[in-house]
């Protein structure tokens, strides 16, 4: 289909997800579908309360217990909302790991920060003993730039910057396969999210992980990422090469997305594009297409059907009514060229 | 591909109804949401329905009045009153009128109750007798046996007429004497048995109890009111004019509420001597740092919020602030604080009474009648048990509304 | 100035105290200890007022000690005898400044009664019995409802957890004095399996040579098992009624803070590490929790003394508790108001240690 030569490393099929709450049930992930490669970086956008975590959670099953979770997560041919408690605690950390977005809140404030290495490791293969666990991580903390001294430190004790190399560093230490980053340079200053970035990049390199980043910095996709997936409301809207979309966003949402985004360049303060209406209440979402209401190209089959995340190239998928037939349709369906 | 509208008919009914309702229905609406916490609010609602009209209405529940000493003593709950009997020669003195005379002499058995009984029995019969207009003298003359057998050959051998026992008591031994019947039986006392048993002195438990309520919901209301009617005021008016006042303040109070509440109610009951009024002075003096407290934070918080910022830039007068935006922003902890506090009142009272401060001790009270149950502990279990009993059940039931309306209420919890 | 028992106790408790205080301001931060700086100074003012509040509740609220001592058969010369005795002549500003003096000097007054004995010997007698029976309710109650409290909190909303919020709810409705008569009633009573009064078989104390006069304390110190036997067999049923109620409260506070540690980022992310629920739970947020709640339990020390003032009296277990309960009854005033300062300046002083020790065992330094 595309990108043939690359593996693929989780299946996501038909995920839905849905938090019960006070107001009624919240539909935060609604019918996504999508492939994360191996050895890519995929970058996961959207407005805060897209549903952009959650789908990040969902993989590893960290929802609330009172989520109705549906549809498929296929890891290594196996089915991972189908995993036993036990199951589900060998994979997390060992599989796929996560990092935070606040490194401060993420760590035990009363744990020294070995200590939460030796655990994870310990957690994983009960018989290690501390010293060799110790001797385990050295290499790995050298590597990420913590001074050894430094890890026998609680978690308030270190810079920002430096708690999230810690974070890194839980995250790698038993060699997964994919990272998941939700948000994960959000607190970070401008100056230390460069240098993070960077080593991102160097980690992926050598440790060949994949690494979902979580986010909703686009600039920070465009510079990283493989692939970008634009989440809107709970669905995905767009998702594709990080050239072919920032070249030719095709979701009337992506545009506006893409527009809306400053550049650095003094010399024109161009008019930045302001997106009309508000993203949509998730306990009463809008029938049809989610973006309808908000949309400049909206089309009266909009609002009664819901469009499907279809292929329009090769390399780019595209979940809009603008590139895709329906019988009820009575404007042409967009051809793009590839 | 799935259609987006299943999401929202999927929303149950219930919820989509609590956007439109008003307060005290979506309260109702979402007993499914809160779980149990729900239902403790109801049930601890439902029994303190129960237990005001039992404070309100005591002379409906209550069988007997609780002062009277209605009953023998220390009859165990559901023991029916022991009746007493006649005992004479058949065709002889066997009923009450038979005993007319000055000298008329009844055997009775040293150190029971009979002799109590049948003076009791003589003497609502004779004003009975005189009512009707006759005048008789219905005073038999005592005379006193070791053992009832002593008594029955007495009476058997016609040296008395007649003698007055315990039925149960008497009729085992009736066998022995085949010219003796049992006559009248001496319901002076009364007949239907007491529910909770009697005390020491004869009062019914059950009436003791009922009317107990009232004196300490009174108490415990009085008190957690008059601490409100004080440590609001002090609070939001320290929390709103910050100064020097507001510092000394804060400094007494939180001094106060450092200090081992009941050991200040005790101080302060001892030295103000028994009486209603001063133990609710002593127990209110314990809650207003508690309100004082709650107040003063709130308001502080509230001050500086940008509507009341709003509010000042518009000139709204401070009272009107106060009254309009910070009051009803502290009336929602005040509704939990409240709660508790009648609750703790309730056991803070119970305890004075119970080591012998506050209420005068003829009042029916809880706590007094735990204090002098405790006496009787091997004899009669029942003297402790239900005061104590209902002390628990009503601070349970505040206990329960104010814990769970907390929980429901705290925004810290709520969303977990 | 001879040193009574009780004085040396007080003493040496305090010294301990500033010991702990003295030794964390050195370890501390800059933070901590600018933060235990103030916290000292403001006990000060706090135990001043007390001690104020305390002295006028009892002299400037109605009711005559002296009449009330001497009952009114007493004749005008005793009185004038009694008033001039306790110094109640003086103005009262006078006797406040008296009175002060006399504390500073830890001098609370002789007794009215019984042989006029200091009230600081009497006291010094009567502190080891509470000291007995509320520190083994206090471990107890801290264990137990800690760790309930931290169960109720793992299965938040389930039957378990409201199950533990209904018995913690009831457990702090029932009043504590019933609490142990009940228990004398089905324990001592109906089961005859404990003893429902004093402290130790008289039999057996005439021969427990007594050092701390804390009766466990000293048979374990002199080996006297049988002694030691009846003593925990003596301190079962109070205990337990005490250690009942306290339970409660904590399995409460503990509750909440476990609950609201548990939905912290760092349990997140150790689950996302594949750690086992049970680890977070007790491991990871009760550890965070417990720096509140050491707090709290600081705060429930005054909870702690009334329950020991009922108890005392239920048991009749010759604590300071039952000494005040006594001396309300006989009229002394005097020693009322002496128990009273005592329990007043311990919570004061207990307060300010568990702030303390908060601010030092959290790793976060706050302040």
């Amino acid at each position: 289909m595309m990108d043939n030569e690359k593996e693929v490393l989780v299946e996501i099929r038909d995920l839905d997800v849905r938090y019960k709450t006070r107001l009624g049930p919240v539909s935060a992930v609604d019918d996504v579908s999508f492939d994360i490669f191996q050895g890519e970086i995929l970058g996961l956008v959207g407005e805060s309360g897209c549903g952009k975590s959650t789908m990040g959670k969902a993989l590893m099953r960290l929802l609330p217990p009172a989520t109705d979770i549906h549809g498929k997560v296929i890891f290594d041919g196996a089915d991972v909302l189908t995993f036993s408690e036990d199951q589900l605690r060998d994979f997390r950390g060992r599989r796929i790991s996560m990092i935070f977005q606040d490194p401060m809140t993420s760590l035990n404030p009363v744990q020294r920060i070995d200590n939460h290495l030796v655990e994870t490791i310990q957690v994983h293969e009960p018989d290690t003993k501390e010293t060799d666990a110790l001797s385990r991580i050295r290499g790995l903390v050298e590597r990420l730039g913590i001074q050894k001294e430094r890890i026998e430190d609680f978690p308030h004790q270190l810079s920002g910057g430096m708690r999230q190399r810690v974070m890194i560093s839980l995250g790698l230490v038993l060699n997964p396969s994919l990272i998941i980053a939700d948000e994960a340079t959000t607190s970070l200053d401008v100056i230390v999210e460069a240098k993070f970035l960077d080593e991102l990049r160097e980690i992926l390199d050598e440790f060949g992980v994949s690494i979902l980043v979580i986010t909703h910095n686009i600039a920070l996709v465009a510079e990283l990422a493989d692939r970008i997936a634009v989440m809107y409301a709970g669905r995905i809207a767009e998702l594709g090469s990080i050239y072919s979309v920032f070249d030719n966003p095709l979701h009337p949402y992506t545009k506006g997305l893409l527009q809306s985004v400053p550049s650095i360049k003094l010399d024109e303060r161009e008019v930045l594009y302001k997106m009309p209406g508000e993203p949509p209440n998730l306990t009463h979402p809008p029938p049809g297409c989610r973006f309808h209401p908000r949309c400049p190209e909206v089309m009266p089959i909009c609002s009664n059907h819901t469009p499907s995340l279809l292929h329009v190239t090769s390399k780019q998928m595209v979940n809009c009514w603008l590139y895709q037939d329906h019988p009820e349709k009575d404007q042409p369906t967009i051809e793009v060229a590839t | 591909m799935t259609s987006t509208q299943e999401t929202s008919v999927e929303v149950p009914q219930w919820q989509q109804d609590l956007e439109q309702v008003g307060f005290v229905r979506r309260l109702f609406l979402a007993r499914r949401w809160y779980g149990a916490d729900w239902w403790f609010v109801a049930i601890g609602l439902a029994l303190l329905v129960f237990i005001f009209s039992m404070a309100f209405f005591p002379d409906f529940y209550a069988p007997f009045d609780p002062r009277a000493e209605v009953g023998p003593g220390l009859l165990a709950p559901g023991e029916p009153p022991p009746s007493f009997v006649l005992v004479g020669k058949a065709g002889g003195a066997t009923m009450l009128d038979d005993l007319i005379g000055d000298d008329v002499r009844i055997g009775i058995v040293i150190a029971s109750q009979s002799s109590s009984i049948i003076r009791e029995v003589t003497e609502a019969r004779q004003a009975e007798l005189i009512a009707q207009g006759q005048d008789v003298r219905l005073r038999p003359r005592p005379q006193r046996y070791d053992t009832l057998e002593e008594a029955l050959e007495a009476v058997s051998a016609g040296e008395i007429p007649t003698a007055v026992e315990l039925q149960s008591e008497i009729e085992p031994l009736l066998e022995n004497y085949p010219d003796l019947e049992i006559g009248e039986t001496l319901s002076g006392a009364i007949q239907k048995p007491f529910v909770l048993g009697t005390n020491q002195i004869g009062q019914d438990m059950l009436s003791r109890v009922i009317w107990g309520t009232r004196i300490a919901l009174l108490v415990a209301f009085s008190a957690a009111i008059f601490a409100l009617l004080i440590g609001v005021p002090l609070g939001l008016i320290a929390g709103f004019w910050s100064g020097r006042l507001e510092r000394v303040l804060t400094l007494v109070m939180d001094s106060l509420y450092s200090f081992p509440g009941l050991i200040l109610a005790i101080a302060i009951a001892a030295v103000l001597g028994p009486g209603i009024m001063n133990v609710i002075v002593a127990i209110a003096t314990l809650y207003v740092p508690t309100y004082y407290r709650i107040t003063r934070g709130q308001t502080l918080t509230v001050k500086q919020s940008l509507y009341v910022e709003a509010a000042r830039s518009l000139g709204a007068k401070p009272v009107s602030i106060l009254l309009r935006y910070i009051l009803p922003n502290v009336i929602p902890s005040l509704v939990v604080i409240f709660s508790v506090n009648v609750a703790d009142a309730i056991l803070t009272e119970a305890g004075l009474a119970f080591i012998g401060l506050g209420l005068p001790p003829d009042i029916p009270d809880w706590g007094i009648d735990v204090a002098s149950g405790q006496d009787y502990l091997r004899q009669a279990w029942w003297l402790v048990t239900f005061p104590g009993i209902m002390v628990s059940v009503v601070t349970l039931a505040f206990s329960m509304l104010g814990e769970s309306l907390s929980e429901i209420l705290n925004p810290r919890l709520s969303e977990l | 100035m001879n040193i009574s028992p009780l004085s040396g106790i007080c003493l040496g408790s305090l010294g301990i105290a500033l010991l702990f205080i003295i030794f964390a301001f050195l370890r501390g931060s800059p933070g901590l200890r600018s933060y235990i700086l103030t916290r000292v100074v403001l006990t000060l003012p706090m135990v001043f007022i007390l001690v104020t509040v305390i002295f006028f509740i009892m002299r400037v609220i109605p009711g005559d000690p002296v009449t009330s001592q001497l009952g009114p058969r007493g004749t005008e010369a005793q009185r004038e005898h009694m008033r001039e005795q306790l110094g109640l002549n003086d103005p009262i500003m006078v006797q406040y400044v008296k009175y002060l003096g006399k504390i500073v000097r830890l001098d609370l007054g002789t007794a009215l009664v019984l042989g006029n004995r200091p009230i600081v010997d009497e006291l010094s007698e009567r502190l080891p019995a509470t000291i007995e029976l509320t520190i083994p309710a206090m471990v107890i109650a801290v264990g137990f409802g800690v760790l309930s409290g931290a169960y109720a909190a793992q299965h938040r909303k389930k039957g378990v957890d409201y199950g533990l919020r209904l018995f913690s709810i009831a457990a702090y409705s029932i009043p504590v004095f019933w609490l142990g008569l009940i228990l004398q009633v089905v324990f001592g009573i109906g089961l005859n399996i404990a003893p429902i009064a004093g402290r130790i078989d008289p039999v057996i104390n005439i021969d427990l040579n007594r050092m701390t006069n804390i009766l466990t304390l000293d048979a374990l110190l002199t080996g006297n098992w049988r002694a030691l036997g009846s003593a925990l067999h003596h301190l079962f049923l109070p205990s337990l009624a005490l250690a009942t109620v306290l339970t409660g409260v904590f399995l409460r506070l503990s509750r909440i803070n476990v609950i609201e540690s548990l939905v912290e980022d760092y349990i997140t992310a150790g689950r996302a590490r594949g750690i086992r629920e049970r680890v977070l739970v007790y491991r990871h947020a009760l550890s965070n929790a417990l720096i509140p709640i050491v707090t709290l339990i600081g705060l429930q020390f005054s909870v702690l003394l009334a329950g020991a003032i009922l108890t005392e009296t239920t048991f009749s277990w010759p604590g300071m508790g039952l000494y005040l309960v006594e001396r309300i009854g006989q009229r002394d005033y005097t020693a009322v108001q002496g128990v009273i300062l005592v329990f007043a300046l311990s919570v004061a002083v207990i307060s300010l240690l568990t702030d303390i020790i908060y601010a030092f065992i959290d790793p976060r330094v706050r302040y």
